[in-house]
């Protein structure tokens, strides 16, 4: 009988250390968070981002630059996934599996600038509906220089 | 000849109704007037909206209040038009600017607007003694108090702002002034992003979220504001994020959980204010270049805390520093250090600070004294100013709990001699 035990434990143990993790994209509370890289209040839902750490830590974000900037400057090893608000359905896209859309005029919280889409085909809908702005790529973001725009 | 008397009575009504509904109607009366004109309101309600596109002067009385469902007054590509002592009662926004120069906005009130005032690519626009009282509600819910974008040369005075996202929201705008405005309980009270040549003086900003959010700005002048209660989780007085070239002087930090927070600040100085019973005084990270000196630190549970580069900390004075000055200069023979290994623990936990004066941890941070003198670190002040203990604080007496205290008092001596 205790070999019979000692065996379903080790078992149920090796399940759970095989299964694959998974980081799913947690609730924001407007009441209390606030953005981990500019501090500000996240008031506007439709442009936050967070970060699912491997240890099960998130960190959200009031928009994509700040997002992006916790990566460029902490690097992506401790991260499960990271998370942003698709432009058009407001729901959470992995950011990787994004296609993005820089135009000055685009009002986002920090004012970067930059909106995200969960296809490449809604993101030249959008560029063709509003005439203006440019087409960017999940790469494109680390080397996309934020913050500096006027608008 | 009866139906001709009903007629002439219909008709007679009908003509005062027109002439009362022409007096109501604003927008005609300010099409019809001249370039230049000034026109005097009645004490009573106007509705809107009103579009203003030409130089007009509106000036109402105590009770003169604009009504709509959407917008106040808009004023759209127009110099010299002067707003001076309005009431507004609009769901959206009472003012809106466009392209606007040389205009006034005066001893407005606005209540319960979803938003007060909004400008776009405005110039020389004086904003004075306006009231702005939001809806209650979460900030998240609501705009700001006043918002002014893509614009230059604005000034700000003697505005009360309360219960708005933003007390004031300034993007991208140069040159402006902002002084004696009273905001409070809002999200940030002055909220200033990529925007140059700023002046906030003698300001009273309180229980925010965020005091003064100053984000991507090149030259700023904080003196003489009262930052105050900024004390709920994740509240700040002070904030500065990626900013050049500030002067933060002569103001008061009092009573909030982190009173200063600098982010990637670059050549800026903070000197001569009052850091007052805060959690944390200045907590800085990539802030290098910001020189901190002359200041007082008083009943603050940790002085400074910051990354590995820390700040220039110099000549300030501390209350719990214990050094001495056989020399007589006024200045501590022993350097000051800023960091606590219990106060960095306790800004991560707060429940710590119920150990704060206990032995063992009294007996640690005379440990990180002792360590710290032996080794250069950040945030060490090695001319600290000897604390004067003399430093006043405003005293405001309140009547009625003086009145309460008395009475508790009386209540205590009688009871106790009828007792004894």
């Amino acid at each position: 009988m205790k070999n019979k035990i000692l065996a379903l434990v080790t078992l149920a143990i090796v399940l759970v250390g095989c299964s694959e993790q998974s980081y799913e994209p947690k609730e924001i509370n407007p009441e209390t968070a606030i953005c981990k890289i500019c501090n500000m209040s996240i008031t506007e839902m439709d442009f936050a981002g967070q970060i699912i750490f491997k240890n099960g830590d998130h960190d959200v974000y009031d928009d994509l630059g700040c997002l992006v900037e916790y990566i460029l400057e902490s690097g992506e090893d401790k991260i499960g996934a990271a998370y942003i608000k698709d432009a058009q359905d407001h729901t959470w896209i992995d950011v990787k599996e994004a296609t993005y859309v820089y135009a000055s005029d685009i009002w986002t919280p920090m004012n970067y600038g930059v909106l995200a889409f969960a296809s490449k085909e809604q993101a030249n809908q959008y560029l063709a509906d509003q005439g203006t702005g440019k087409l960017l790529a999940y790469e494109d973001l680390l080397t996309f220089e934020w913050g500096i725009h006027t608008h | 000849m009866k139906r001709f008397l009903y007629l002439s009575c219909f008709l007679l009504f009908l003509g005062f109704g027109q002439t009362a509904f022409a007096s109501n109607d604003l927008q005609s009366l300010i099409d019809e007037s001249p370039a230049g004109a000034t026109i005097y309101l009645e004490n009573k309600s106007y509705d809107g909206p009103i579009m203003i596109t030409k130089p007009i002067t509106l000036i109402g009385k105590e009770k003169t209040s604009i009504q709509s469902e959407s917008i106040g007054v808009q004023v759209v590509e127009a110099a010299n038009v002067h707003l001076q002592s309005l009431q507004f009662d609009v769901l959206k926004t009472a003012i809106e600017l466009k392209n606007v120069k040389k205009s006034t906005i005066t001893n407005v009130a606005i209540d319960n607007s979803n938003e007060g005032i909004r400008m776009f690519n405005a110039e020389n626009i004086h904003v004075n003694g306006i009231m702005i009282k939001g809806k209650s509600g979460h900030f998240a819910t609501k705009k700001n108090g006043i918002g002014v974008y893509d614009s230059r040369d604005i000034e700000i005075t003697g505005t009360n702002i309360e219960n708005v996202q933003d007390g004031l929201y300034i993007e991208n705008t140069m040159d402006i002034f902002a002084q004696k405005n009273i905001i409070k309980s809002g999200r940030y009270g002055i909220h200033l992003m990529y925007s140059d040549d700023i002046t906030l003086t003698e300001n009273e900003i309180s229980k925010n979220v965020t005091g003064l959010m100053v984000m991507m700005v090149d030259g700023i002048t904080i003196t003489h504001n009262q930052i105050q209660k900024q004390n709920e989780l994740n509240s700040n007085g002070l904030f500065l994020y990626d900013v050049k070239n500030a002067t933060v002087a002569k103001n008061e930090l009092a009573e909030n959980t982190v009173a200063s927070i600098l982010q990637n600040v670059q050549i800026s100085k903070i000197t001569n204010n009052l850091f007052c019973i805060n959690g944390t005084a200045i907590q800085a990270t990539k802030a290098s270049e910001v020189v901190v000196t002359n200041n007082t630190f008083m009943g603050n549970i940790l002085t400074a805390r910051s990354d590995s580069t820390g700040f220039h900390l110099t000549g300030n004075s501390y209350d719990d520093y214990d050094g001495k000055d056989y020399d007589g200069d006024g200045i501590g023979d022993t350097p000051y250090t800023a960091v606590k290994s219990f106060g960095q623990w306790m800004v991560r936990k707060p429940v710590y600070q119920y150990f704060i004066e206990s032995p063992s941890v009294v007996m640690l941070n005379l440990m990180d004294q002792q360590g710290n003198n032996s080794a250069p670190v950040v945030l060490v002040d090695t001319k600290p100013k000897l604390f004067q203990s003399s430093i006043k604080l405003k005293f405001k007496l309140h009547v009625p709990q003086l009145i309460l205290g008395l009475i508790c008092l009386i209540f205590i001596v009688v009871v106790g001699r009828k007792l004894s």
